[in-house]
């Protein structure tokens, strides 16, 4: 005769309790989220980096890359309707602001835009153009260079010619004998929120 | 009377463990779930989207392979079906499968859209070269007569696709080339 009363019985309740336990855990301590490593994750990434060199690839072949980068208000040491520290923290107000507004803006997508140039000292200097905040760790980067010459001429807040650029009235420095002024980088980086 | 002493019954043995039978399937059955939107999602579409995307973007349509992402106008209307463009185009074969290449059993949308207009909504275009340039892209019910640009099988009533998305210039304004795979 059996004389353990109830054990089997409390055991397998016990069993189960300690799986669904394992399982709550398991998924407690892996946060799974939507921006998670996959394949998935991946592609989009691909196509943010894809979608950003295509902008950057059609502003430079139209001229609203060099307009933008230009686009600098010598008096107020800052793009011309920029915040305080010299750059935007939306958008920027020419044809190569609104694309990456249209590309990116409204789809959770946020994006800073850097222009690197060389220095005075003959160093890197990276400066913001668009900044809003540090990206993530699952940013991407598309870049593009820009060659500006001593006939180069800043733009007005109209988009209209302006003064040719000398170390003086532009944030980039001459850094280059005869014609050449200094090459600058245009790098768009681009993250999910 | 000795047989009523046991405390336990055949029924509540069968209970418990009909209990952890049933947690344990269950338990076996949820973990790949969870982990399934990580594992899945068309490996050799999301290869093949990438590619066709680039290709079209890069290669196939751009009026000069020097400036990439700027496409020709003429040889995309002819590729989404229009007439045939006046100089060569960097495609060959008739059929989609064949300009773009892709497998036999997977099946291919490729459209432009992109608002004109000024408006904000994001919708399919179509391109009508008998306008001047600047203003040949068009949409909704200006579309009648024109080339619609997308091509490739009906998109509708697909459940899951993979999705390329490429910014591109078409007749000097900025719209989106999407290439979708299934």
């Amino acid at each position: 005769m059996v004389n353990r009363g109830q054990a089997h019985t409390l055991e397998a309740v016990v069993a189960a309790l300690l799986l669904l336990s394992s399982l709550v855990f398991a998924l407690q301590i892996t946060a799974v989220t939507p921006l998670s490593a996959s394949t998935s994750n991946q592609h989009i990434e691909n196509q943010q980096q894809a979608s950003a060199s295509g902008i950057l690839s059609i502003a430079s072949q139209n001229g609203d890359l060099e307009r933008s980068v230009l686009y600098w208000n010598a008096s107020g040491q800052r793009f011309h309707n920029g915040t305080i520290n010299g750059y935007y923290t939306e958008t920027m107000p020419t044809n190569f602001g609104q694309s990456l507004e249209e590309a990116f803006g409204d789809r959770g997508i946020a994006y800073n835009v850097y222009v690197t140039y060389t220095g005075t000292n003959g160093g890197v200097v990276r400066d913001e153009m668009i900044y809003r905040g540090e990206p993530s760790d699952n940013a991407v980067m598309a870049s593009r260079s820009l060659v500006l010459t001593e006939e180069s001429r800043l733009r007005t807040e109209d988009l209209e010619l302006g003064t040719q650029i000398d170390s003086g009235n532009f944030y980039a420095p001459d850094v280059g004998a005869g014609g050449y002024y200094n090459t600058v980088r245009v790098e768009v980086v681009v993250w999910r929120i | 009377m000795s047989q009523h002493t046991r405390g336990q019954t055949t029924l509540d043995f069968t209970i418990g463990v009909t209990i952890f039978v049933v947690v344990l399937a269950g338990v076996f059955l949820f973990v790949p779930g969870t982990l399934q939107p990580f594992e899945e999602g068309g490996q050799e579409n999301i290869v093949t989207v990438n590619r066709v995307a680039d290709q079209l973007s890069e290669q196939s349509l751009v009026a000069d392979p020097t400036t990439p992402y700027v496409l020709s106008g003429d040889c995309t209307e002819e590729f989404f079906g229009g007439p045939d463009a006046a100089g060569d185009c960097e495609y060959t074969g008739g059929s989609l499968q064949e300009r773009v290449g892709y497998g036999d059993f997977q099946f291919a949308n490729i459209s432009i859209r992109g608002s004109v207009d000024g408006s904000d909504d994001i919708e399919q275009l179509c391109y009508d070269s008998s306008k001047s340039p600047g203003s040949r892209l068009e949409s909704g019910s200006d579309c009648t007569g024109d080339t619609r640009l997308t091509v490739g099988s009906d998109i509708a009533g697909v459940e899951s696709s993979v999705t390329g998305r490429r910014v591109v210039e078409l007749d000097s304004q900025t719209v989106f080339l999407v290439v979708r795979l299934w």
